[in-house]
């Protein structure tokens, strides 16, 4: 076959069953590395040093990696294991890494994940801390929560989580008091940070009191005045310690929580429940209510009317959405809010794609799919990557993709738009500044869809047919 | 160039053009030879009624004025027949032409099955040619059957719903007609800007006490509401006034970007229909907040009554 003749092959249907049956090479595969989840979360707590022990390589990506979808700089710092740290064991690079980290990063606390080389060589973190704090390098009381974060298994959704439940049940210990009326939000894997905002500002349309554990809104988001500024924000360690004499907890993502909520439903000893993310009019309703039922406060009026608004967005372009087919990839609670988005709004989730995702995620999507006429033809595929899915795109045509930057050589090939959502994007501007969830984040999703769709209308149009109304 | 035909003009004087200009005027020998009066090209509809004159054999010489150029029309008048499609507006010319040219016309309409297959009935069997008839019964019989096929999914889906209709500009006699051939039922009909006979066909079609006069907002809403309509069809301006109160509604009128007259526009226009009258976004509209305070007021009112 000549270049031409292979173009061609890689999109027939004979290619795509090769394809699928394709087992011992992974091509794009839509996820990232545990620790980038883990520091990820780590950034979202005050004057908190994100701490890799493993090999600077890795760390130097993740940065990278997240700097380029906040457009902000990114602080993290690694243990640089080589060689003989992986014949002798890391014990000495992570003492001496949390020395110089403590002394010239001045933190408040340092959180550790891992890289794969201290998971395959077994390093001990916990003993290792123990020693670093015996031989006095670091205060005895200083915080430094730790988390093994193998990348081998599971993505960045489980490193955060890994993290968020180590530094959470390190910070609680002996916190317990009398409750102190607050809500804990846990907001999950979330590169839209908008949405965090978000969630603060209904909250507080409430007056209902909170603690957003791993806050990174400020640190993700910041300011332009002039300075640098390593720790920019993020969750109180105090309210951290508090938050274990909340009156519930919820995480406002299912699959990328789910260690931390078993954790807080173990020990706080009050509500702790996960939620899909509240993308879509419903989803937000439900999260309301669930607000009012846990705290006693009334939903005001002003959330209402725009509860208003994103019905009325919704009404006016429904025209656009209804009936259209999509593809969706990306991270399993973020899959699951956009598919009941677009299921809301008529739209026909075709091909739905993660590259992680459990079982239980696959039987709770099956239902939601089948709970809609507009889920009927969807097929569901866990665990696959992004080669799978243009051999999607091309036998069984869609006319969107939404998933992040990555997806846009498929829709490419497919000729069809690409709506960015989700982890990474790093060719568009701004978009993890505007919500995807809450009543404000279905304005945001519909303008984005109902618009791309448009400009492709507009960009297809011959002169004759080129419009001035849409 | 659609809904701009002034703009024709300047394209008259393009070389192009003029080609194009010789041509037809070889063609003026053509015996079969009509113009198209009061159609203009709205999303490009014309684009849909010309091939089919072209496949039946008729020569279609001058659109007045969808379309158009200056030249065309400068020898529109050696056309046999004129074929009247917006009688309201242009009824003058086609007046005007019969008495000066002594050029028959016919008032047709394009919207629906059984009215595009009968505007190509009627030409094609003004030319008294046993040919050309044959094939146009022809050609009439494989667009429907086709358009029947295209049209079975959509029909099932809106076989029984009921539509209030407020058209303006556009015949409304001609979108009852090609919404009775979805199986869509018209429960009451805006007539101020339709023409006297243009009344007594609607009246015809649904009967006289449908007809309203009255075409405010309110007396529109109250129509929809007391007759349980499923959908508003009506021009660009009731768009959002239907939505507000939670009414699926299609833009039937001359600034709307779907092509709906023909064979191929009917089935659009079911597609068009269907997708909103189905849209699940109504569903959540009409449940309020489920902390629900919202108190039922306005036209709402009314409905609840009906409910
Ligand atoms: S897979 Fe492991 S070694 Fe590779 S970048 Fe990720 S953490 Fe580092």
């Amino acid at each position: 076959m000549n270049c031409a003749e292979v173009a061609e092959y890689i999109n027939t249907k004979e290619y795509q069953e090769l394809n699928f049956k394709r087992e011992t090479l992974v091509i794009n595969p839509p996820k990232a590395c545990q620790p980038l989840g883990a520091i990820f979360c780590a950034s979202g707590f005050e004057g908190t040093l994100p701490f890799v022990h493993g090999s600077q390589g890795c760390v130097a990506y993740f940065r990278n990696n997240l700097s380029r979808h906040f457009r902000e700089p990114f602080s993290a710092v690694s243990t640089s294991m080589t060689e003989d740290a992986a014949v002798f064991g890391g014990m000495n690079n992570l003492i001496e890494g949390l020395q110089n980290g403590f002394t010239l990063y001045k933190p408040k606390m340092i959180a550790i994940s891992t890289s794969c080389m201290a998971e395959v060589i077994g390093d001990d973190l916990n003993s290792f801390v123990i020693k670093a704090r015996e031989l006095g390098t670091i205060p005895k009381d200083f915080p430094i929560p730790f988390a093994h974060t193998p990348s081998f298994v599971g993505s960045h959704i489980n490193g955060y989580d890994n993290m968020l439940k180590a530094i959470i049940a390190h910070l609680t210990q002996g916190k317990k008091e009398k409750k102190n009326g607050k809500i804990n939000i846990i907001p999950g894997f979330d590169p839209h940070v908008a949405n965090i905002r978000e969630i603060k500002r209904m909250l507080n349309l409430m007056g209902v009191e909170y603690i957003i554990l791993s806050d990174s809104s400020d640190v993700l988001d910041s300011p332009q005045n002039g300075n640098f500024e390593m720790y920019p924000g993020g969750t109180k360690l105090e309210d951290t310690a508090d938050s274990i004499n909340g009156v519930a907890t919820i995480g406002l993502q299912k699959f990328s929580t789910m260690q931390t909520i078993k954790l807080i439903q173990e020990s706080f000893g009050h509500e702790g429940l996960s939620i899909y993310p509240p993308l879509g009019i419903k989803a937000t309703d439900g999260f309301l209510m669930k607000i009012k039922r846990l705290t006693g406060r009334s939903i005001p009026e002003e959330l209402e009317r725009e509860r208003g608004r994103a019905v009325d967005t919704a009404t006016d372009a429904h025209q656009y959405i209804h009936g259209k087919r999509f593809a969706v990839f990306g991270d399993p609670d973020e899959v699951f809010g956009i598919v009941n988005f677009l299921l809301e709004m008529g739209g026909e989730p075709v091909h739905i794609l993660t590259a992680t995702g459990t079982k239980q995620f696959g039987d709770e999507i099956k239902v939601l799919l089948d709970s809609s006429p507009y889920g009927k033809q969807a097929n569901l595929y866990i665990g696959k990557d992004l080669w799978h899915l243009r051999s999607l795109l091309m036998t069984e045509p869609v006319d969107m993709l939404i998933g992040d930057s990555h997806g846009k050589w498929a829709a490419r090939d497919a000729g069809i738009p690409l709506v960015r959502i989700g982890y990474p994007i790093f060719d568009r501007v701004n978009l993890h500044r505007y919500p995807t969830i809450g009543y404000q984040g279905v304005i945001n999703l519909i303008t984005w869809i109902a618009n791309t769709f448009i400009d492709e209308v507009d960009r297809k149009s011959d002169d004759a047919h080129f419009e001035l109304l849409r | 160039m659609q809904g701009r035909s002034c703009w024709g003009g300047l394209a008259g004087l393009c070389d192009r053009d003029r080609e194009n200009f010789k041509f037809q005027i070889s063609n003026l020998k053509d015996t079969h030879t009509i113009n198209l009066i009061g159609e203009y090209n709205i999303a490009g509809e014309l684009w849909d009624i010309l091939p089919l004159f072209e496949k039946i054999g008729i020569n279609v010489l001058s659109k007045i004025t969808g379309d158009s150029t200056f030249k065309e029309i400068t020898y529109a008048h050696h056309a046999r027949l004129n074929l009247l499609v917006c009688g309201r507006a242009l009824i003058n010319v086609a007046r005007g032409m019969e008495e000066r040219y002594v050029i028959p016309f016919r008032e047709v309409s394009f919207y629906g099955i059984r009215n595009t297959s009968s505007a190509l009935r009627d030409a094609a069997g003004f030319f008294e040619d046993m040919v050309l008839m044959k094939r146009t019964e022809e050609i009439i019989n494989e667009e429907e059957r086709n358009t029947k096929r295209l049209l079975s999914s959509y029909i099932e889906k809106l076989k029984g719903k009921k539509a209030v209709v407020y058209t303006g500009g556009v015949k409304s006699w001609s979108i009852i007609s090609a919404l009775k051939d979805l199986g869509i039922e018209v429960t009451a009909c805006g007539v101020n800007k339709s023409s006297l006979s243009d009344i007594e066909k609607i009246k015809s079609l649904i009967g006289e006490e449908r007809i309203l006069k009255d075409v405010s907002p309110k007396n529109i809403l109250e129509a929809i509401y007391s007759t349980n309509a499923d959908i508003l069809i009506a021009g660009g301006r009731n768009q959002y006034l239907a939505y507000k109160e939670r009414i699926p509604f299609i833009d039937i009128n001359q600034e709307r970007h779907t092509p709906y007259s023909g064979y191929k526009g009917l089935v659009r226009m079911a597609e068009d229909i269907v997708k909103t009258i189905y849209s699940p976004v109504w569903e959540i509209a009409k449940k309020n907040a489920p902390w629900g305070s919202v108190k039922v007021s306005g036209y709402q009112s009314v409905r609840a009554k009906k409910v």
